[in-house]
């Protein structure tokens, strides 16, 4: 991958091409992941993408590529966060109701996550995937974010408040303590 | 299990079934734009990072003042690949399914140019975002359409969405455009909630007949006969019911008909006219949609139109 990133801030298209070839399912999945929208996430890595392509020359370290890339990306998750989409917005797929009950009121909890995932802000959105799903120690997600890893372990905390908090908001009324004698 | 670990499982688990995979064309798209974009010098890159340069815009000007020609010249290239000055503002959002008002049908037969193998020649590729220089671009076969096509822009058009729609006052009154849509199937209602999606068949009358017939309210009219870029095909012009009734739908204030293969689908506001080509390009249904608002004022509603006229069919 070194000598590839070497040879495309030479100008070597067909590196960056085999660079772009490798990394984009990746980007896809963090980018989807943040911003919840299939359409926007494809904006986000191309954005990215060409970004990098843009400004390679200017990355003194070939070995620091795929963290200089995720920067690039979360950058672009933002930006396509503050964008307006009047006309398109993004599709939520309904899954078939179960065939067999929910007893344990995963599918549920499943929605409320979402739900609550969507009120997060892309910040806070962005640590909890880096974090969680990259499986990136906060510090490393500190650094991909360009932030304190302070700044980092702040935006992860309020954000599992909000989504542990919908969880349990919405487990609630079924908590056995709750119920009636 | 604690409660804790149980969340954290229902955390990891929920990020980790989303979609991790690419679409094709996206990545085609990337290696398209490579083809024509160059990169910064390694010097341009580090004045990006001086703080008084942290706005694009004040940095333009920086470089204009200094007369450095040549940087303008660069940076003006780097906005036309969609990253800096000159690119779209964020604001900018993809163009609402305007339309032609049924009395004026965006291309009729007589209107038809015929194609000629040099369209396609001379065309530039399609950007994924940005302004576009007046000129003949190509919009490619792939997720977004069924065939290939060019089309003429003059000044003040841009396209947005990784190349998936070509507007002009984006985001703004009186925002118009087209795009084209690759379209499997509608939804059985275009306003209710919980409209099934219905798959249609492959042929133009098939998509046709079922847009007349969706339920959701919207007036439509046609189908009408018509040639677009040398192929034979048919039009449907869609006009919303009054805005009060578009309200409750699933879509506060707009019509839904379909989600296309790509994922992506327009609505049709209160004020919005838009007109759906469906055209037979050697058996594969290529669907093109133009609109405009109301507000739209004449002068674009006719650049539309001339847009619209000038698209060759590249089978």
């Amino acid at each position: 991958v070194q000598d590839l990133v070497e040879q495309a801030s030479r100008g070597d298209r067909d590196a960056f091409a085999a660079l772009a070839s490798a990394s984009v399912d990746r980007l896809f999945a963090i980018a989807r992941r943040i911003l919840q929208d299939h359409e926007r996430a494809q904006d986000a890595v191309q954005s990215a993408l060409m970004s990098a392509w843009r400004d390679l020359p200017s990355l003194r370290d070939p070995a620091r590529f795929q963290q200089w890339l995720q920067r690039l990306l979360v950058r672009a998750c933002y930006e396509e966060a503050r964008k307006q989409r009047a006309f398109r917005v993004s599709v939520r797929v309904v899954p078939v109701e179960p065939a067999v009950a929910d007893s344990t009121g995963w599918l549920a909890d499943r929605d409320q996550l979402e739900r609550a995932f969507h009120r997060l802000n892309v910040e806070q959105r962005a640590v909890v995937v880096l974090h969680f799903y990259l499986g990136l120690a906060l510090k490393e997600a500190a650094e991909v974010l360009a932030i304190p890893e302070g700044t980092a372990r702040s935006r992860l905390h309020y954000a599992l408040r909000i989504l542990r908090g919908a969880i349990e908001a919405d487990s609630r009324p079924v908590r056995s303590e709750e119920r009636p004698a | 299990m604690t409660r804790d670990d149980r969340f954290i499982t229902l955390l990891t688990d929920w990020l980790e079934e989303q979609p991790a995979t690419a679409p094709d064309q996206l990545l085609d798209t990337v290696l398209t734009d490579l083809q024509t974009a160059s990169q910064r010098a390694r010097w341009r890159s580090t004045l990006r990072r001086f703080p008084m340069f942290g706005s694009n815009l004040v940095r333009y000007a920086a470089v204009a003042v200094v007369g450095l020609l040549a940087v303008v010249i660069a940076v003006g290239r780097w906005a036309g690949g969609g990253g800096g000055v000159g690119a779209p503002s964020p604001g900018i959002t993809p163009t609402p399914p305007g339309s032609v008002t049924p009395g004026s049908p965006v291309a009729t037969s007589s209107q038809t140019p015929i194609p000629t193998p040099s369209a396609a020649a001379s065309a530039r590729p399609l950007p994924p975002s940005g302004q576009l220089d007046p000129g003949t671009y190509l919009y490619p076969r792939g997720g977004f359409a069924a065939a290939a096509f060019t089309f003429t822009v003059p000044d003040g058009w841009v396209v947005q969405n990784a190349g998936w729609n070509v507007g002009k006052r984006v985001d703004q009154p009186g925002e118009l455009g087209f795009w084209s849509s690759v379209i499997g199937g509608i939804y059985s209602d275009s306003c209710a909630e919980g409209a099934d999606w219905i798959e249609v068949g492959p042929s133009v009358d098939d998509l046709a007949n079922a847009l007349l017939e969706q339920p959701g309210g919207a007036i439509a009219q046609g189908p009408f006969d018509v040639s677009l870029g040398g192929y034979p095909g048919l039009r449907i012009d869609l006009a919303p019911p009054p805005a009060a009734e578009l309200e409750g739908c699933r879509l506060p204030g707009g019509l839904q008909f379909w989600l296309d293969r790509a994922g992506n689908y327009s609505v049709l506001s209160g004020d919005g006219r838009a007109s759906v080509y469906i055209v037979d390009v050697d058996g594969a249904r290529l669907v093109l949609g133009a609109g405009h608002r109301e507000s739209s004022p004449a002068a674009d509603v006719a650049e539309l139109n001339a847009i619209i006229e000038s698209i060759e069919i590249q089978p």
